[in-house]
């Protein structure tokens, strides 16, 4: 190399000469600008313009261009005797020289074996907003992105392929400039690409922790020979959410009479309304009671969602970068500042950031280099309490004749308004990032490359809570005590990590990489919490802790080590044969120490059909062919630390009113064998580019087994208790699950024509999940939070009542077997048999049979041997049946581009299929609380239907104020959560060139985006919500309406 | 070239020592750090640390087992209690043993709760053996302890579930598929432990540690378990359990003051706020929370106990909140005399009342409260305690003026419109540190003292306890439940409203177990007033420091797990038993019902306080009157396997779905079930 380099100087020494040239791309045949070309061996390099032209000078005829723009690859021209060259660019050469950026090295995409898709920074910045990773929605298959928050800075979630892990989270790794890093409050517009690497072939090189995928992202570099500075900037507004319509008014007048219209007459078992005491419009007073009349005739009905959210929230961003550089120094540096107000009122989010990025070539062998992300997040919180605040009781009056708040709602009804009054309230996170990400590269010989990195990634996550005089917190809870509470959290993460890569050339058709990696990381957690009570001056907030007895201090450590070493070969026999192996060992402290290490194998081969000789025939129509097959063992990181040996704990505990210091059992029982969860997953691709690569394909099929998933045990409650109530628990590889799933990702060029241009691009999952395994011993259907396990069900299955609707009048002597009467819900009893009206049959799992009536005389007509008078069934949690599943059965995301000279217009489509919710709403729905003496009263959405008995309903059970909760209640929150929405829709204009050129300004694109603008939801159960927030309902999703502009210099 | 190659064998041997370097120095250190734990082997072979392990073997106590869940499951489903009206089917399950199932929530806490220790227990008592210092003295103690509690939560157990597992070491491999042990076996473990722990523990508590227990504890359990054993027809060495409890008893109450036990000479300083911390008639308490105390917040156990509440009535359905009854709408949930009544779950049978004859025994209106009052707080005013918004009544805002409308309502005679009524109580608001926040302490305005000024006010013993009966001319409380069925007449005299007891019982429920409903045709004066009842006041602890400030749902009082009372009950029970000799249990009886008697006169056979001779039949009826809602009846009918005889002649409502094969024993709840591997063998007890 060291030759080449001197021979190129030399040469420069002859002749020079001026070349110019045109760059065109080959399917549109349009200029591109902005192309790179640099003369090879030297620092000259020019740039094109809007015309797609430039001008160079080379120093002789044997001088070599080379031509290269980010994703079209690179080409290389001898220029010979040519004054004007005209270069096309072709597209089959974009899409498959496109660079990818793998675990530890990067490869051409001609070369991949693994299920990797790139991501570009265009798709990243699509949609305008902090987090790089909710722009991905949809776009990626098999990656699940949903965002559950409409809070400023609320993280969305993420998952891969489906779930595999019962208690480990399902967050893939996330890699930034070769290190893990946090992406949350990247820059998107700092991305370069990111490259989501889903098989276990392409992860198992992150052993430990390559389960649940691994998402790449680099950062932009300078570029060598021209400064590019880039301003991004939109504003624009969040809000308009949609919420439930609560019952007010005259529906809710229409609600209190209905609950008490009726009465169920016990004696006869029939509704009545003989004896109700709502018997006309006269027993209005009543049934509201004197003060609740007065407030209801007044009209004083609240909208209380009306009242808590701001219509139009500000956000706003402003994004500068620069990048530039020359053969030896290139940098870039960013600033970013972003500024999110929540539809909450003192709800904000503001975000600083920036990143910088030097690459220096020391000398011809070594380059040196870093990189820095650094941010502080400034985030006000208002307290969320949508929900609550919906269903509280409408009629009250949250303000005083004389406009001030009322404290005093009564009847247990919180005014959340009491917040809002300056000074008394305040929650604020401080949190500082830092990433720092020093490297030293060393190219002693051809071929052979070693790099070595180091990072240091630190947060500092401060919190101040304040809850002073008159707050929400002082008034109703606290009993009149003013408190404030400080958390101070820092993280210190240190990683090394050195890489070793040989390349190697056999007799030119055989190509070797091989790649040796050892990778450190120590990660410490240190956590501090002060509290204040009794603080007599909202003036102090969180500044003034007195150290005395109203004041307490906690702090806590935890920390983890991991280290792994890798090995790795690829191999491509003349560009057609591709085959890779891998070997990673990996070491972590959070494990038992005589269990501390395993081993992580992988390999997968490529096929390009479309190079072997008797695909020649198909060249004409088909341009790219590859099959690719990869397997390889993942593991999952995410065991506690400190969860694999037992341990006791210091604490204080009162003992006859006087405190005793005690040790206590932690909680966690060793386990000496616990190990990784391992991932076996086997991946089958194939690429395809047809149609002069009008159509580009590829399809993904999955299969993951994944063994020895960690599952938290309870030790039996009569070995002890760690506290009360709380048993002890071990961790033990004993469960199995296994993911299935299906890929198609899909882009294809519509029309292509001079002035109008239509893309589409798909991506389509499905994945089924499946527990094969569970403890191993008889138990199953075992709870995990809020989600069940059980044997042949996904892994967030829900389990709860499943209801067969509502008795109905008529069904008197049915529901009475079941200790029920007409109203209230129908459960679906596993195994229940109807034999008549009023008998019923059990079979039971072992199969014997149980009789259930309550008439005698008609059982025995079935059963002659029973005896007893009566045999009534009683719904209790042994009647649970798997309901639905919280993940989806499949995802497809649309984008369809349009451009019309310079006019874009994207538009993206969502759809999220087969999950199930468990939406707070139904859970709300209490007949009780519109009794007269409900404490507190409340109210829910008016679109439930609930029966009465004229209204045989079968969604909600009857509202009557006597109706108390009966079995089947828990049931109702449970809802398909199927949906369908229109992401968002951008429209943009590009200035013409020649008109921007004048104020030295390369582009110029002013663009407005809406988003959420469409929600449709599968169920009916569904109304006015948007079920993306998967059940909860405390920050409400938000439309979103901005202006923006991107300029270019 | 040559140096290149040269060159490049330098960079390459460097990098691979380098790297080498690194592999070999970062594998070793993979090794945990965890600053916030220590080991076994480090701290608990030494005294100190073993003696700070022991500890634990008390948290399951107040809050977890002696709260809520046992409360209940104990006392319920038995003659004394039933439901009240708009108790909203709660409860039924043991109320009533209407859908009784494995997987009912408060028999599953009461299982774990009482399990929850053992295992501190067996673990302190298996270290002590491989302890390096410490005294020989201080050691026998504290495993003397443990012996004890161990004792206590198995005999739970095994009154509440039979058979099970008898587990008395903590090994580190945990069997998954338990066996059950006897209930003979089971039994003779509880005596072996308790005649240890009698030797072993000290008259006067280690460390004067109120909490810790003492000999006396040892003794009345061993009477009491010995009694339940008796039940299962168990006897020892040729005497039948009977015998033992009687012999056991016996030597308690003859020895007495040697083991520091007492009997009150007043029933009403049992339950004097006074002695709720420091009581003398006490065996074993649960030690409540000191509010004052830092150690208030390193509360180790479960949640603080809202047992009261289940056993008192809601005021505000009764009477609504605009007229006699004050304190706006949010009074039954932040009241600050009663506490926060939102739970009108349990109510006494008609049996329970009339086994007290109100006349003379003061144990009626030491139990129950039946003279309803609303409160001032004055005293917090004048404290400048504003900001405890329960306590922010003035005397006037608490003082009710009868109008016609009120009067007309209630049924109160016309002639007492105009006339005001006062409040009873007036309360300070006081600050406990940190999370206990207000203590609402109660004082009694004097009655004929109108002037509200604090000075007046008088400090009573209890001040849930109201005068008996209440006179006509009382103006301190607005609603009257008596017991003495008052004639028209009577009540005429009367400002306030007046509800005969016996009214509120559905006739059509000879058994007494049935409350009217609130139906127009209840023929009470306002229909809602049947949502009232006698409220059972034993655990509302309305003291300094019995307060769980803005909680108005938890109270921190000491709640006693046996007293002395109950050894003269048991005597008396066991002499019954044992040799059928009524004359001698009468003795027994008569020590309690002496001090019982609102006047010693009383105590004479004329009024029939003074018994000569005692049958089966008595003896429950005394266990009612002295122990009611104190964790006692369903075990006392349990063990005279008496649940189908006195459930049908006092409780219809329970009676209708016992069944005798399987509710003798609580079910084997599903959460365990799910957790071993031989569920189908282990069984459910028959649920």
């Amino acid at each position: 190399m060291a030759m080449l380099f001197l021979f190129s100087c030399v040469s420069a020494i002859a002749q020079s000469k001026i070349v110019t040239g045109k760059i065109t791309d080959q399917a549109t045949g349009r200029p591109i600008e902005g192309v790179d070309i640099n003369v090879k061996g030297t620092t000259t390099t020019v740039v094109t313009n809007s015309e797609g032209s430039f001008s160079i000078s080379v120093p002789s005829d044997q001088s070599v261009l080379v031509i290269s723009y980010v994703g079209y690859g690179t080409q290389e021209i001898t220029v010979g005797a040519q004054t004007t060259l005209s270069v096309s660019m072709s597209n089959s050469q974009k899409k498959l020289d496109e660079v990818v950026v793998i675990g530890y090295g990067t490869t051409k995409r001609r070369d991949l074996t693994g299920a990797i898709v790139s991501v570009k920074p265009e798709e990243i910045t699509a949609r305008p907003g902090p987090n790089p990773m909710e722009s991905l929605q949809g776009r990626v298959a098999g990656l699940d992105i949903t965002r559950a928050s409409g809070q400023p800075g609320a993280p969305v979630n993420i998952q891969l392929r489906g779930t595999r892990s019962f208690t480990a989270s399902g967050n893939p790794l996330f890699i930034i400039n070769g290190l893990p890093g946090d992406y949350s409050t990247l820059n998107p517009y700092d991305i370069e690409s990111i490259e989501v690497l889903k098989d276990a072939s392409s992860t198992a090189i992150y052993g430990s922790a390559g389960s649940n995928g691994v998402i790449i992202i680099t950062t932009k570099s300078g570029k060598a020979g021209r400064l590019s500075i880039d301003f991004n900037t939109y504003y624009g507004y969040n809000g308009w959410s949609i919420t439930p319509k609560m019952r007010t008014g005259d529906a809710y007048l229409q609600t209190k009479r209905d609950a008490y219209r009726w009465r169920f007459d016990a004696p006869t078992n029939k509704w009545t309304t003989t004896g109700a005491i709502w018997q006309s419009p006269a027993d209005d007073p009543t049934i509201f009671g004197p003060q609740r009349w007065t407030t209801f005739q007044e009209g004083n009905f609240v909208d209380w969602a009306d009242e808590f959210l701001q219509k139009k929230a500000s956000t706003q961003n402003y994004s500068l970068s620069i990048a530039g550089g020359n053969e030896k120094t290139k940098g870039y540096i960013s600033f970013n500042y972003t500024d999110e107000s929540g539809q909450y009122r003192g709800d904000e989010y503001k975000l600083f950031s920036t990143t910088m990025r030097i690459d220096h070539k020391v000398k011809d062998w070594i380059s040196m280099g870093g990189n820095l992300v650094a941010s502080y997040v400034d985030r006000d919180k208002a307290q969320d309490k949508l929900e609550n605040a919906l269903v509280t009781d409408p009629l009250v009056k949250p303000y005083n004749p004389d406009g001030t708040l009322n404290t005093n709602l009564g009847n247990n009804v919180y005014n959340l308004l009491l917040d809002y009054q300056p000074g008394v309230y305040g929650n604020v996170d401080n949190n500082t990032k830092i990433f720092l990400n020093p490297y030293v590269e060393i190219k002693p010989i051809k071929g052979l490359t070693f790099l070595s990195r180091a990072g240091v990634h630190l947060n500092f996550s401060n919190t101040y809570r304040f809850d002073g005089i008159g707050s929400v917190s002082y008034t109703y809870s606290n009993a009149g005590i003013a408190k404030a509470r400080v958390t101070q959290n820092r993280y210190d993460g240190y990683q090394w990590e050195n890489i070793l890569t040989y390349n190697l050339r056999v007799a030119n058709d055989h190509d070797f990489t091989f790649t040796g990696v050892s990778s450190w990381y120590h990660n410490q957690n240190t956590n501090t919490e002060m509290n204040q009570s009794n603080i007599t001056s909202n003036n102090f907030k969180w500044y003034k802790f007195s150290g005395d007895q109203n004041t307490t201090a906690l702090s806590s450590y935890t920390m983890s080590k991991t280290f792994g070493l890798l090995g790795r070969i690829n191999y491509s026999y003349l560009g057609k044969y591709l085959f890779s192996a891998s070997l990673r060992s990996d070491g972590s402290s959070v494990l038992y120490p005589t269990n501390r290490w395993d081993n992580f194998p992988a390999a997968s081969a490529g096929w390009r059909i479309s190079e072997e000789s008797f695909m020649n025939g198909t060249r004409d129509w088909l341009n790219n062919l590859k099959l690719r097959v990869g397997w390889g063992i993942t593991g999952s990181a995410k065991i506690d630390p400190y969860s694999s040996v037992s341990v006791v704990e210091s604490r204080n505990m009162s003992l006859g009113g006087t405190t005793q210091p005690i040790y206590r059992n932690s909680p966690f029982i060793t386990n000496p064998e616990l190990g990784w969860e391992k991932s076996h997953n086997t991946n089958f691709g194939l690429d395809a580019t047809v149609l002069r690569n009008r159509i580009d394909l590829t399809l993904e099929y999955y299969i993951t087994n994944t063994e020895g998933v960690i599952y938290s045990v309870n030790s039996p409650v009569i070995y002890g208790t760690y506290t009360p109530g709380t048993q002890y628990q071990t961790n033990i590889n004993v469960a199995e699950t296994k993911n299935k799933g299906f890929e198609v990702s899909l882009n294809t060029r519509n029309i292509v024509g001079k002035d109008f241009e239509w893309t589409t691009s798909a991506a389509f999952a499905t994945n089924k999940e499946e527990i094969l395994k569970l403890t191993g011993a008889t138990a199953n259907n075992i709870r995990n939070g809020s989600y069940w396990l059980v044997l042949g069900q996904p892994v967030n299955s829900f389990r709860d009542y499943k209801l067969e609707g509502v008795w109905q009048i008529g069904q008197e002597a049915d529901a009475a077997v079941f200790g029920r009467h007409p109203g209230e819900l129908r459960v679906n009893v596993p195994g229940m048999k109807q034999l008549a009206t009023g008998v019923f049959v059990k079979t039971a799992a072992d199969g014997t049979e149980r009789y259930y009536y309550t008439n005698l005389a008609e059982a025995q007509k079935f059963n002659p041997n029973l005896t007893a008078a009566t045999s009534t069934y009683t719904y209790t949690s042994t009647d649970f049946q798997v309901l639905g599943h919280n993940s989806p059965d499949w995802s497809l995301g649309m984008q369809n581009v349009f451009r019309y000279k310079g006019i874009d217009l994207n538009v993206h489509l969502y759809f999220r299929w087969g999950q199930m919710i468990n939406y707070v709403m139904p859970g709300w729905y209490q007949p009780g609380a519109f009794a007269t003496n409900a404490s507190p009263s409340r109210t829910f959405p008016e679109y439930f239907n609930y029966w009465t008995p004229e209204n045989p309903s079968n969604d909600f059970p009857v509202m009557n104020y006597q109706a108390i909760t009966t079995p089947g209640t828990s049931g109702l929150t449970y809802i398909d959560g199927s949906f369908f929405k229109i992401k968002n829709i951008t429209l943009g204009y590009t200035l013409p060139a020649n008109l921007t050129k004048k104020a030295s300004i390369q582009r110029l694109r002013v663009y407005g985006t809406i988003t959420n603008p469409l929600i449709i939801a599968k169920s009916p159960l569904i109304k006015q919500y948007d079920p993306e927030m998967n059940g909860s309902l405390e920050y409400p999703l938000t439309r979103q309406l901005v202006a923006g502009l991107n300029l270019t210099f | 070239m040559r140096t290149n190659t040269k060159k490049s064998i330098l960079y390459t041997g460097a990098i691979s020592v380098f790297i080498a370097l690194c592999i070999s120095s970062c594998s070793k250190k993979l090794d945990e750090y965890n600053p916030a734990a220590v080991s076994e082997e480090t701290v608990l072979k030494n005294f100190t640390g073993w003696k700070a392990y022991q500890s634990n073997c008390y948290t399951g106590l107040w809050g977890s087992l002696i709260g809520l869940s046992y409360g209940i499951v104990s006392e319920v489903g038995t003659d004394l209690w039933t439901f009240p009206y708009n108790n909203g089917n709660n409860l039924r399950e043991v109320i009533a043993y209407n859908g009784l199932t494995i997987d009912y929530n408060h028999v599953t806490n009461l299982w774990n709760f009482a399990w929850g220790s053992i295992k501190d227990c067996n673990k302190t008592i298996q270290l002590s053996s491989q302890l390096v210092d410490g005294k020989a003295d201080d050691i026998k103690i504290l495993v003397a302890e443990a012996q004890l509690l161990r004792a206590y939560y198995y005999s739970v157990l095994v009154t509440q579930f039979g058979s099970l597992p008898l587990i008395l070491t903590d090994d580190p491999v945990k069997n998954l598929s338990p066996k059950r042990d006897s209930v003979s076996k089971i039994y003779a473990q509880i005596i072996a432990d308790l005649r240890s722990a009698f030797q072993n523990l000290p008259v006067t508590p280690y460390e004067n540690n109120a909490q810790r227990v003492t000999k006396k504890a040892a003794l009345g359990l061993l009477a009491r378990v010995y009694a339940q054993g008796a039940g299962e027809g168990l006897s020892e060495g040729g005497k039948s359990y009977w015998v033992h409890a009687k012999e056991v008893a016996d030597s308690l109450i003859n020895n007495m003051a040697a083991y520091k036990a007492a009997l009150y000479d007043d029933f009403a300083k049992v339950f004097a706020s006074a002695n709720n911390r420091n009581n003398d008639e006490v065996l074993f308490t649960a030690y409540g929370l000191n509010p004052y105390d830092p150690s208030y917040d390193v509360f180790t156990g479960n949640t603080k106990p809202n047992l009261y509440l289940h056993y008192y009535p809601k005021f505000d359905d009764a009477f609504t909140t605009s007229d006699v009854f004050k304190r706006g709408v949010n009074s039954n949930t932040s009241n600050a005399y009663y506490g926060r009544l939102n739970q009108q779950f349990i109510a006494p049978t008609k049996y329970l009342i009339n086994c007290f004859d109100a006349r003379y025994d003061k144990r009626w209106e030491n139990t129950f409260v039946t003279a309803f009052t609303n409160y001032s707080g004055e005293q917090a005013i004048a404290g400048g305690t504003s900001n405890a918004p329960a306590a922010n009544v003035t005397y006037a805002a608490a003082t009710v003026t009868l109008t016609a409308a009120i009067c007309t309502k209630y049924g109160i005679d016309a002639s007492h419109v105009g006339e005001k009524i006062y409040p009873y109580i007036d309360v300070n608001a006081k600050l406990a540190p940190t999370f206990a926040t207000w203590q609402y302490i109660p004082k009694v305005w004097p009655k004929g003292v109108y002037t509200g000024a604090i000075s007046a006010l008088q400090t009573v013993p209890n001040a849930n306890v109201h005068p008996y009966p209440l006179a006509a001319d009382e103006d301190r409380f607005f609603a009257y439940l008596s017991k003495d069925p008052l004639t028209a007449a009577d009540k005429k005299l009367r400002r306030y409203v007046t509800v005969n007891i016996d009214d509120l019982f559905d006739p059509s429920d000879p058994t007494g177990s049935t409350y009217k409903s609130v139906v127009s045709t209840n023929g009470l004066p306002v229909r809602e007033l049947a949502n009232l009842f006698p409220a059972m006041m034993k655990f509302n602890h309305n003291f300094d420091g019995g307060w769980l400030g803005g909680n108005f749902q938890q109270k921190l009082g000491n709640i006693m797990i046996m007293r002395m009372a109950e050894v003269y009950l048991i005597a008396a029970e066991a002499t019954l038993r044992s040799t059928g000799d009524g004359g001698a249990a009468a003795q027994y009886l008569n020590v309690l019902r002496r001090r019982a008697c609102r006047n010693i006169s009383d105590f004479n056979a004329t009024t029939g306080m003074q018994l000569t001779t005692a049958t089966t039949d008595t003896v429950f009826d005394e266990y009612a009157r002295e122990l009611c809602g104190e964790f006692n009846r369903w075990a006392l009918l349990k063990r005279n396997k008496a649940f189908e005889s006195r459930l049908q002649t006092y409780n219809r409502t329970a009676f209708t779905n016992f069944v005798a094969a399987k509710h003798y024993n609580r079910p084997i709840p599903s959460s365990f079930l799910n957790q071993i591997n031989n569920a189908d063998e282990f069984g459910t007890n028959g649920y």
